[in-house]
C-alpha cells in the first residue's frame, strides 16, 4: 500500500505545480464566484440557480481534469518511458496504475471540493442556509469521477493517448444518456432482440452514470439519501474495482 | 552482492513483433542465449537495431518475451512482479517534470523498500548528498526537473543508482546526451561499481568505453548473439575488441 500512496502523493505534488491547471481552478472559482452577483432574483431561485450552475461547473471540470490526468498520467507517461522510473523499480504494475488512479482522483476531488467549498459559502453568505445538498453533491461527484478515472484508466492501458480519452468520453456519453439510446431504438421500430441487448448494454454492462445525480437525493427528501448514498458508494466500489482489475490484467502482458 | 554465480541467463530468448497488414512478423531477437556472470561488468554491442534494447528491456521486464526464460540471480523472472535489488536506466531518460531532484530521489526511495532498507535515516540523507556531489548536481537539488538538459537528467539517473546500489545495473547506451565529463563520470561509477563486486550490464555503441571498463563483451547482429568476448583474453593478446566487431559484422551475410 505504501507504494501506491506514494505514487499517488507524487502525481498530487506534481499537478499542483502544473500551471494549466492551476488557471483552469482560478477560471472556475472566478466563474463561480460571479454568481455571488446575481441580486435580482428571489432568494431560493439565486441559491438553487448558484448550486445548479456551480456543481454543472464542478463536475464539467471535473470530468475533464480527471480524464486529462489519467491520460497524460497514465498513457502519455508510458509513450514518453516516464513511467520507466516507476516500472522499473520494486513496484508491479498493478501498483503503477492503482497509484495513478488514486493520485488522479485525489487531485481532482481537490479541484471540485474548492468550488463545492465555493458553493457552500456563497449559499451560506447570501441566504444563512446550511446547504447539506452541496456536500452531498460534492460526496456522488467524487464517486462518479473515481468511476470515471477507473474507465479512463483501462483504456490508457489497451489503446492510444487520442483513443484513450475518446473512448471514455464515449462511454461516459452512453452512461448518461443509454436509456435515451433504448428509447430511439423502440421509437425507431427496431427489434425487441436490438432492444434487448442495447438495454442490457446500456443498464447492465456498462457503467450508468445516471445514478450520479442531485435528483436522486433530492427525492429521496434527504432521509432516505443515506441509504442510497450506502449503496452508491459499493456500486462505485464494485466497478472500480473490476475495471481496474481488468485494466492491471491487461497491462500485466503488455509489452512498453 | 547476490551469491549467485550468474546474474542474468537469458535462455533461447527470442521476441518477435507481429507485423501490420502485409507485412510479415518480425524477429528483434532470436535465440538469445546470453549469461552475465555476478560482478562483471558486461558490455552488450551491436549495430543500430540489433536487438540489443529489445533484450534489455526484456531483461528488465518492460516487454514479454515471445518465448523462452530469463534468470535474475538464479530467479526466473516470469512470473516475478518485479525486480528487486536492479536498476535499469533507459537510453533517454525522463523524470517527472515538476519535481526537483530532491523530490525524486525521495520518490525512489520509498518505491525500493529493499534496496534502501539496509540503509539507516541519517546515512541516507549524506548518501543523498554525497550521490549529488559526485554526479554536479548538488546546487540543483531544489530545481524543478523540466529546467534539466538530457545530460542532467541522465546523471540524475546515476545519482539515483549511486544511492540504491543495487546489485545489478542494467544500462541502456548510458553515454547518449552525456558530455565528455559526463562519460568520464558515468565510466568512474561503473568501476565503482566493479569495486564493490557488483554486476554491470551495459549496452553502447562506443567499444572505447566498453574496452576501458569492461570484463566480457557480447556482439549481437540482427537478434542473434555472434560472439562473446573475454577482455582479459584479448588484453593478454593485444587484440583489438574494434576489429573483431568489425569483422564480425563483415564476415556474417547481412540481412535487411
Amino acid at each position: 500500500m505504501g507504494k501506491i500512496f506514494s505514487i499517488a502523493r507524487y502525481l498530487f505534488l506534481e499537478s499542483v505545480r502544473d500551471r494549466l491547471f492551476i488557471m483552469l481552478m482560478l477560471i472556475s472559482v472566478i466563474v463561480v464566484a460571479g454568481n455571488f452577483a446575481l441580486d435580482f432574483f428571489d432568494q431560493g431561485i439565486q441559491d438553487r440557480i448558484i448550486f445548479d450552475f456551480g456543481s454543472s461547473l464542478a463536475s464539467l471540470l471535473g470530468a475533464f481534469l480527471c480524464l486529462y490526468l489519467t491520460t497524460s498520467q497514465i498513457r502519455a507517461q508510458l509513450d514518453s518511458k516516464k513511467a520507466y522510473f516507476i516500472l522499473t523499480s520494486e513496484c508491479s504494475r498493478t501498483h503503477f496504475i492503482i497509484g495513478k488512479w488514486l493520485g488522479a482522483i485525489i487531485f481532482t476531488a481537490f479541484n471540485v471540493l474548492i468550488i463545492f467549498g465555493e458553493i457552500f459559502l456563497i449559499i451560506y453568505f447570501n441566504s444563512g442556509l446550511f446547504s447539506r445538498l452541496t456536500l452531498i453533491y460534492f460526496y456522488i461527484v467524487t464517486l462518479k469521477l473515481s468511476l470515471l478515472g477507473a474507465i479512463a484508466a483501462f483504456f490508457c492501458v489497451t489503446s492510444s493517448l487520442v483513443v484513450a480519452p475518446a473512448l471514455s468520453v464515449f462511454i461516459y456519453f452512453i452512461g448518461h444518456w443509454g436509456s435515451y439510446i433504448s428509447y430511439a431504438i423502440e421509437k425507431s421500430g427496431g427489434s425487441p432482440l436490438v432492444l434487448n441487448i442495447s438495454g442490457l448494454i446500456t443498464g447492465y454492462l456498462l457503467p450508468n452514470f445516471k445514478y450520479y445525480t442531485a435528483e436522486h437525493v433530492i427525492t429521496e427528501n434527504f432521509e432516505g439519501a443515506a441509504g442510497y448514498l450506502v449503496m452508491l458508494t459499493l456500486y462505485t466500489l464494485a466497478a472500480d474495482v473490476i475495471i481496474l482489475g481488468a485494466a492491471a490484467l491487461v497491462f500485466k502482458k503488455k509489452d512498453l | 552482492m547476490s551469491d549467485e554465480k550468474f546474474a542474468i541467463e537469458c535462455i533461447n530468448l527470442s521476441k518477435n513483433y507481429s507485423g501490420n497488414l502485409n507485412e510479415r512478423e518480425k524477429s528483434a531477437v532470436k535465440n538469445l542465449n546470453l549469461v552475465v556472470k555476478t560482478g562483471e561488468v558486461h558490455g552488450f554491442l551491436g549495430h543500430n537495431g540489433a536487438g540489443k534494447t529489445t533484450s534489455i528491456k526484456m531483461i528488465v521486464k518492460l516487454i514479454m518475451p515471445t518465448s523462452g526464460d530469463i534468470k535474475i540471480f538464479g530467479r526466473n523472472i516470469k512470473n516475478a512482479d518485479y525486480l528487486d535489488k536492479t536498476a535499469y536506466i533507459a537510453e533517454s531518460v525522463n523524470f517527472y517534470q515538476f519535481l526537483t531532484p530532491a523530490e525524486i530521489i525521495d520518490f525512489s526511495i520509498s518505491l525500493n523498500p529493499v534496496s534502501f532498507a539496509a540503509i539507516g535515516r541519517s546515512d541516507l540523507k549524506s548518501k543523498t548528498e554525497a550521490a549529488l556531489n559526485e554526479t554536479g548536481l548538488y546546487k540543483w537539488k531544489d530545481t524543478a526537473v523540466e529546467k534539466f538538459s538530457k545530460g542532467m537528467r541522465q546523471r540524475l539517473a546515476l545519482a539515483l543508482c549511486l544511492l540504491r546500489e543495487p546489485d545489478l545495473l542494467i544500462l541502456d547506451e548510458p553515454g547518449s546526451g552525456l558530455d565528455p565529463d559526463g562519460i568520464s563520470l558515468l565510466l568512474k561509477i561503473i568501476e565503482k561499481f566493479k569495486k564493490m563486486s557488483k554486476t554491470v550490464f551495459f549496452s553502447s555503441h562506443h567499444i572505447s568505453e566498453i574496452e576501458r571498463v569492461c570484463d566480457r563483451v557480447s556482439i549481437i547482429k540482427y537478434g542473434e548473439l555472434l560472439e562473446t568476448i573475454d577482455l582479459s583474453d584479448y588484453n593478454k593478446k593485444s587484440a583489438s575488441v574494434e576489429a573483431r566487431y568489425l569483422e564480425l559484422m563483415k564476415s556474417e551475410k547481412s540481412e535487411l
